[in-house]
């Protein structure tokens, strides 16, 4: 297969599966157990050959800085922008490509008892994952734009036809907010184009063009940082998340978090840093703001809520203070840790989602305090848990370690006492996570009432083992990957700094 | 013998051949058991796909680049025209395809149902070709009268007799203020032909504003703008299925072509007597259909209100006077048809069962009807301009249309319709994957429509894909005098 063909096949298998799996009938088991096994094949596939991409690009050092490989064709001209289908990975998106195209699979499993309108909710699924992957995939704006939005929908649908409380005015807030974002980017994207007077929409042009100073660059700067906070359920448009994946059932719950954060986070360095560095620097107190409050308020609300969902919700609200805080300190080396701590948080923010909602699935209760001791006899679960919450906190040896480390590191010599603040925020939600496992895992059963939760077995144990074996292996070799992103990250900070002092005077 | 005559109407000429063809069958329909009118609806096919063949032959030929006068100047077959006639074509025949289920409420009157069509089709390309003041009000007389007549054609409900009626009364009246204004650009610039326009219009005065403003609204009836998009969605409840769509679509063909040939054509080079006018129309039509589609109930009903707003971005991209600006103009009406098309071909269908479009009647139709859910589904999800389908990339372009005329509001009226539309599409698909209830399984439609409704679908998915292409063939249909001076 030619290499340049392997990126179409990763965005574009799992649609061909969601036509099949569409097709398929679903009158007995038998037909049940095809229609999950084809969508379990086209999500296996786009993985498969994203591992043979990684593989080579590792393989090849120098080569992060540059899209690789790439497959650029016209798509339409004459108009006052050109579309292009440009698809390319280079050291800022390989890493997320690789780890998005890994949770599809998981998620299959996770999904594996789902008993209620199997076709739908797995094509719903797969087209999710076109959304998702396709966001990381793509060289070029305007496919960037069509593949954020790509997902909202399948993923509002997903939401409400779960039919919990709560779901569907859960699904209209996610649809509000993530339209909203969608036009926020649509409208910076087009004030770019006038701004800069440039009709492609690739991201190496948009990348190398003259930053606007003033005004003009300062709004398509908000709108940029709009749409994708959003996106990443950052405070204050974090109510989407928390609501979603509270009232989500656990596979889905899994697909809103893998959907947010990582495709957020990384559209702030591709987009919002690259091509707006100027309004970027100009908005450096109020991005710095909110990535403590994100850190404060997802730390805070995790440690009083009740309701394990929300907590976990929380939880991972919080994680996005620190990409944001990352993001905010445009060096090399905290950008590349934003982007590693997104990478951490696609396999880290499933696997806790998974075994909080196999407690609340499982018990039929979500508040904490019934729960006492619940899962005490549960190891398996809780070795997942441990690992999930380990990973997102920075344990060393775990996927989240380098991230985190990176940015503090990166945050002290550029802004000392809001990364003091950051690393308080980081002992807070610590202490949350410590209080959640307590009280779950190891506390004393107060309810005789309530079932012993059973351990991990069959599907959702195997759903499981992926995502801890990636957040392992991932944190132990994470030597071997972060160079190649660092390269990604290189021209970005370097466009950065480019511009540092016509920001600084600006702003006095 | 000369025969240019026959060769440069040869697309019209066959339309009007067809409507012959159609009167003649329908009158013989009473004495030869009924099969009359299925007999017409191949005969409009035949005469759409002749004259379809035609059309795309003149494109290729030295017609499109180096268009011959015709008829001492007061119509021209330029490519401009050219790609009216194919998408109005295209257009008709999507309607009777789509609509043959929904022929019955028409019953006796099929025949004479398909004969207005063609006359009507007749009178878009007719206003598409013209190049004179008066050729385009008779051009668009002969495009509107047909349809609001046969929307009088369902005599069964008292109703909607009443409603035609006033179709009838509210299409005549646009006309004559479509008329008024076009008399008094002429009285202005001292000439009816729109080339010679610009040279004519010596003093940009309040006159001419007011001329601009009485032709735009003229036209807004059509598309069913502010303030007419009441009256347009009274039509789309009580008139039967197959007339309603069939006037909104080639309505709204002939007031673009109208549109275009005037504003950005003659009066390209005064753009401040009409750009405001344009724009306030559009953007508060933008921003109030949707709005209230979401408050109604019946599918029907908000797929009228939808498109509505759909096709109000068509004069919201007018004030970019550009050949970008009237290109996009061009490939949104290619993503409107299949849209409008399709689901209201379907929910025809549907209604053609015995069943309402009401939220009651379809919650859960996905359970009863798989087909004719995921079909609807994704038809709505067009309409609400989802990316990658071909609904998606005309909101887009318009939104660049409205920033480059520096209309920056209307830009973002535009994105806030756009999320508006999001949502009440969203709500209808919900009502449609409800699991919550079940009931009696629907058929699917007859044939013709199964054909119809799949290639609107077609279209909807890969208009998307093929942006390029068909952006690049709109932009070949945008030429000079459209373009600006």
């Amino acid at each position: 297969m030619p290499s340049d063909l392997s990126l179409t096949v990763i965005v574009f298998a799992p649609l061909v599966g969601a036509m099949i799996v569409l097709a398929l009938p679903v009158r007995n088991d038998l037909h049940r157990f095809r229609v999950r096994t084809t969508t379990l094949f086209a999500t296996a596939v786009p993985f498969l050959v994203a591992v043979f991409d990684l593989l080579g690009a590792v393989g090849n050092p120098g080569q992060g800085s540059i899209p690789q490989p790439a497959i650029d064709a016209p798509w339409l001209r004459g108009f006052f922008f050109q579309l292009d289908y440009h698809l390319g990975t280079d050291g800022l998106s390989l890493l997320l490509l690789v780890a998005a195209t890994a949770i599809f699979p998981a998620l299959v499993l996770a999904s594996w008892r789902h008993r209620e309108r199997y076709r739908t909710y797995f094509a719903l699924l797969l087209l999710a994952e076109v959304g998702i992957t396709g966001a990381f995939a793509t060289q070029d704006l305007g496919m960037f734009i069509i593949f954020f939005w790509f997902p909202v929908v399948p993923l509002a649908l997903l939401l409400a036809l779960g039919d919990t409380p709560g779901s569907r005015s859960a699904a209209r807030r996610l649809l509000v907010t993530q339209s909203l974002s969608a036009a926020a980017l649509i409208a910076g994207t087009l004030l770019l184009l006038l701004r800069t007077g440039n009709t492609t929409l690739n991201f190496s042009t948009l990348s190398t063009v003259k930053a606007a100073s003033g005004t003009p660059g300062l709004i398509v700067e908000t709108l940029f940082l709009a749409a994708f906070l959003m996106r990443m359920g950052a405070f204050p448009f974090h109510r989407w998340f928390v609501d979603g994946v509270a009232s989500a059932s656990t596979p889905v719950g899994m697909l809103l978090a893998v959907s947010s954060l990582p495709v957020g986070g990384y559209a702030l360095v591709r987009i919002a840093l690259a091509m707006e560095p100027n309004g970027a620097l100009q908005l450096t107190v109020p991005l710095l703001a909110i990535a403590l409050i994100t850190l404060f308020w997802g730390g805070l609300s995790a440690r009083s809520a009740q309701n394990l969902r929300r907590i976990a919700a929380h939880f991972l609200v919080a994680v996005g203070g620190l990409v944001i805080l990352g993001v905010a300190t445009f060096s090399e080396t905290s950008l590349s840790g934003a982007l590693y701590l997104s990478f951490a948080y696609l396999f880290a923010a499933p696997l806790l989602l998974l075994v909080v909602g196999a407690i609340c699935d499982r018990t039929l209760l979500s508040k904490i305090l019934p729960l006492a001791g619940a899962a005490a006899s549960a190891p398996r679960l809780r070795l997942f848990f441990m690992l999930a919450a380990a990973s997102l906190t920075g344990i060393p040896l775990l996927v989240g370690f380098p991230g985190i480390f990176e940015i503090v590191v990166s945050g002290l010599a550029a802004h000392r006492v809001v990364t003091a603040f950051a690393v308080l925020g980081l002992l807070l939600l610590t202490a949350a996570w410590w209080r959640l496992g307590h009280r779950v895992f190891t506390a004393n059963p107060d309810n005789a009432e309530v079932v012993a939760v059973a351990d991990s077995t069959g599907s959702e144990f195997y759903s499981g083992w992926v995502l801890a074996a990636a957040a392992i292996l991932f944190g132990i070799f994470a030597g071997y990957f972060m160079p190649y992103t660092v390269q990604g990250t290189a021209l970005v900070s370097a466009r950065v700094a480019a511009v540092a002092p016509a920001a600084h005077a600006q702003a006095k | 013998m000369n025969l240019t005559f026959l060769q440069d109407f040869g697309p019209i000429g066959i339309l009007l051949l067809g409507a012959a063809v159609c009167a003649a069958l329908d009158l013989r329909s009473f004495d030869s058991h009924g099969r009359g009118p299925q007999r017409t609806r191949w005969v409009v096919l035949a005469s759409l796909l002749l004259a379809f063949v035609a059309s795309i032959g003149f494109w290729h030929s030295s017609f499109g680049p180096t268009p011959p006068d015709i008829e001492h100047g007061s119509l021209v077959i330029d490519r401009f025209a050219l790609f009216f006639y194919a998408i109005t074509l295209a257009a008709a025949g999507a309607v009777v395809l789509c609509g043959a289920d929904a022929e019955s409420e028409l019953d006796p009157h099929r025949g004479v149902f398909h004969l207005l069509l063609l006359m009507s089709c007749a009178g878009v390309l007719f206003t598409a070709s013209a190049t004179d003041l008066i050729s385009m009000g008779a051009g668009l007389a002969l495009a509107v009268l047909p349809m609001a007549l046969a929307q009088g054609l369902h005599k069964s409900a008292a109703g909607s007799v009443r409603t035609a009626a006033r179709a009838l009364s509210v299409s005549g009246f646009s006309l004559v203020v479509f008329l008024l204004g076009i008399a008094i650009l002429a009285g202005l610039a001292g000439t009816t032909t729109l080339r010679a326009i610009p040279l004519g219009l010596q003093h940009l005065g309040p006159l001419l504003v007011v001329g601009a403003i009485l032709m735009i609204l003229g036209v807004a009836a059509q598309f069913g703008l502010f303030p007419f998009l009441w009256w347009r969605a009274g039509l789309g409840s009580r008139l039967p299925t197959l007339p309603f769509l069939a006037a909104t679509l080639l309505g709204s063909l002939a007031g673009t072509a109208a549109l275009l040939r005037l504003l950005p054509g003659a009066l390209g080079a005064a753009p401040s007597t009409w750009t405001l006018a344009v724009a306030v129309l559009a953007g508060i039509t933008l921003v109030l259909a949707p709005c209230l589609a979401w408050r109604q109930r019946r599918l029907s009903l908000t797929v009228v209100y939808l498109l509505v707003a759909q096709l109000a971005l068509v004069p919201a991209t007018l004030p970019e006077v550009s050949q970008a600006g009237t290109a996009t103009i061009l490939y949104l009406l290619l993503c409107v048809i299949p849209l409008a098309a399709g689901l209201l071909g379907l929910l025809g269908s549907i209604a053609a069962q015995g069943e309402g479009s009401a939220t009651s009647d379809l919650r859960g139709l996905w359970a009863r009807s798989p087909v004719l859910a995921g079909a609807l589904a994704l038809l709505l999800a067009g309409l609400a301009g989802l990316p990658p389908l071909a609904g998606f990339f005309a909101r887009l372009m318009t939104v660049d249309a409205a920033l480059h005329a520096g209309l920056g509001w209307l830009a973002w009226l535009e994105l806030v319709s756009a999320v508006i539309s999001v949502l009440v599409v969203f709500r209808w698909l919900l009502t449609i994957f409800d699991a919550r209830v079940d009931g009696p399984a629907i058929a699917l439609p007859q044939r013709t429509t199964v054909i119809g409704v799949v290639l609107c679908t077609g279209a909807v998915l890969s208009f998307g894909l093929l942006l390029g292409p068909l952006f690049a063939i709109a932009t070949r249909g945008a030429l000079p005098p459209l373009i600006g001076p």
